[in-house]
C-alpha cells in the first residue's frame, strides 16, 4: 500500500496535514458511502476531506474526490442539504496532526514520522485534549513536512 | 535407440502440454492490473523481442523440456500440490467483531435512547434528530430486525487486525440471542510503548 495522501485541517489559523479519517469511522457506523473512484494508489478511499475545528468543535468542511463513472463528490454527496459545514459528531479518538521535519519515510499509509506529532482528543465531534508528542530530531536535510513519495495515478483511459 | 526416442518423445509432448497450458492460464487469469499496466505501457514492441518471445523461446524450451522433462514433471506436481494446500488452508480470516452477555450495559427503549442521542450544534451543521448525521443508519437499525426486541446499551474492546479497539453503542436481543448492533463510539487503543530489555 503506497504512503496515503492526508486530510486537511485547519485549526487555529494553520493549516495541517491531518494523518486520521473520521469519515471512515462515519462509513462504519452506517453512514451511507457512495462509490468512491480510487484514482491513485495514494488515494485509496478515494476522496479528501477539509476539516476546520472551532469553538472546539471538529466539523467537515469540504470535500473532494471521484464517484463511479466520473461526476464530483461533495459535501452534499454524503450529508445531503449540509453542503457548507459537517459537525463530526461520530467521531471519537484522536487526529495526529505531523509537524516538523521528517524522521523516517514509510511507504504505507499514515506510516511515515515526524519530529512532532500535535494529537488531538477528541470525544463526540469535541475536542477535550491537545498535546504534542516529541519523536526526535530529523537531519537537516530532510524533507520539511507531510509527503507523499511515489503514486500511480490512473487515467481515464488506462481503466477501460 | 528406441528408449531415447520413447524419452525423447514423452518430454516433447510433456513440454507442449505444458506451454500451451501455461499460455490458457496466462490468458484466463489477465486481471484487472494487467490491463492497465498494459493499456498505460508507452514502449512499442519491438520485432526482435516479439521474435524471442513468440517463436525462439518455445522452440528453445520444446528442445530443453525434450531433455529434462522428469524435473519438469516434478515442478509440476509440486505445482499442484501446494496449489491443493492453499484452497485448503486458505487466508487467514479476520475476526468478526461479536457482542457479548458481559458487554451488555443497560435495557432501554427505542424512546430512552432517542430523548439521550439528540444532537445540537451552535452552527446547524448537525440535524436535530437523534443520532444526527447517522439517523437514517438508525432508523434502518430499528427496522432490520424482530419486533419484540430489547434493545441494550454495550461497550466491549475487540482486537481487528487494525489493531485493539473500544466500541460502544447499542444492540438487540431477541430471546437471549444477542443481534445486529449499531455502534456510537469507535476509539482506536493506543499500544502500550514497548519496553527494551
Amino acid at each position: 500500500m503506497t504512503a496515503q495522501i492526508p486530510e486537511r485541517l485547519r485549526y487555529q489559523g494553520e493549516e495541517y496535514a491531518m494523518c486520521t479519517n473520521p469519515l471512515s469511522d462515519y462509513f462504519l457506523m452506517g453512514g451511507e458511502s457512495p462509490n468512491f473512484e480510487m484514482t491513485c494508489t495514494a488515494l485509496w478511499r478515494g476522496y479528501v476531506g477539509s476539516w476546520e475545528i472551532v469553538a472546539d468543535r471538529l466539523y467537515l468542511i469540504g470535500l473532494n474526490g471521484s464517484l463511479d463513472g466520473g461526476r464530483k463528490a461533495s459535501l452534499e454527496t454524503v450529508f445531503p442539504g449540509f453542503s457548507r459545514r459537517v459537525f463530526a459528531h461520530w467521531f471519537s479518538g484522536k487526529i495526529r496532526l505531523p509537524q516538523g521535519r521528517q524522521l523516517e519515510y514509510v511507504h504505507m499509509g499514515y506510516g511515515s514520522t515526524y519530529e512532532r506529532d500535535l494529537l488531538l482528543t477528541i470525544e463526540r465531534g469535541v475536542v477535550t485534549q491537545q498535546t504534542i508528542k516529541q519523536n526526535g530530531t530529523a537531519d537537516h536535510d530532510a524533507p520539511d513536512g507531510y509527503g507523499v513519495a511515489a503514486m500511480t495515478i490512473f487515467s481515464a483511459k488506462s481503466k477501460e | 535407440m528406441s528408449y531415447v526416442n520413447l524419452y525423447l518423445g514423452l518430454g516433447l509432448i510433456l513440454s507442449v502440454w505444458m506451454f500451451f497450458e501455461n499460455k490458457w492460464h496466462e490468458k484466463k487469469n489477465d486481471d484487472a492490473l494487467k490491463n492497465i499496466l498494459r493499456s498505460t505501457a508507452v514502449q512499442k514492441s519491438h520485432f526482435l523481442k516479439v521474435v524471442m518471445s513468440e517463436f525462439i523461446a518455445p522452440v528453445l524450451f520444446f528442445a530443453i523440456g525434450a531433455v529434462v522433462w522428469p524435473g519438469l514433471l516434478y515442478l509440476k506436481l509440486k505445482e499442484h500440490g501446494s496449489l491443493f494446500q492453499r484452497e485448503k488452508t486458505g487466508w487467514p480470516n479476520e475476526p468478526i467483531f461479536e457482542i457479548q452477555r458481559k458487554n451488555l450495559i443497560e435495557k432501554l427503549t427505542v424512546q430512552e435512547i432517542e430523548a439521550r442521542e439528540i444532537v445540537r450544534d451552535p452552527l446547524g451543521a448537525v440535524p436535530i434528530v437523534p443520532f444526527g448525521h447517522l439517523n437514517k443508519g438508525w432508523r434502518k437499525f430499528l427496522d432490520s430486525t424482530y419486533k419484540d426486541f430489547e434493545l441494550w446499551s454495550f461497550s466491549a474492546e475487540w482486537d481487528p487486525w487494525g489493531g485493539p479497539e473500544f466500541r460502544k453503542g447499542y444492540v438487540q436481543v431477541h430471546q437471549g440471542w444477542i443481534g445486529s448492533y449499531f455502534l456510537t463510539v469507535c476509539i482506536e487503543i493506543e499500544k502500550a510503548p514497548e519496553t527494551k530489555h
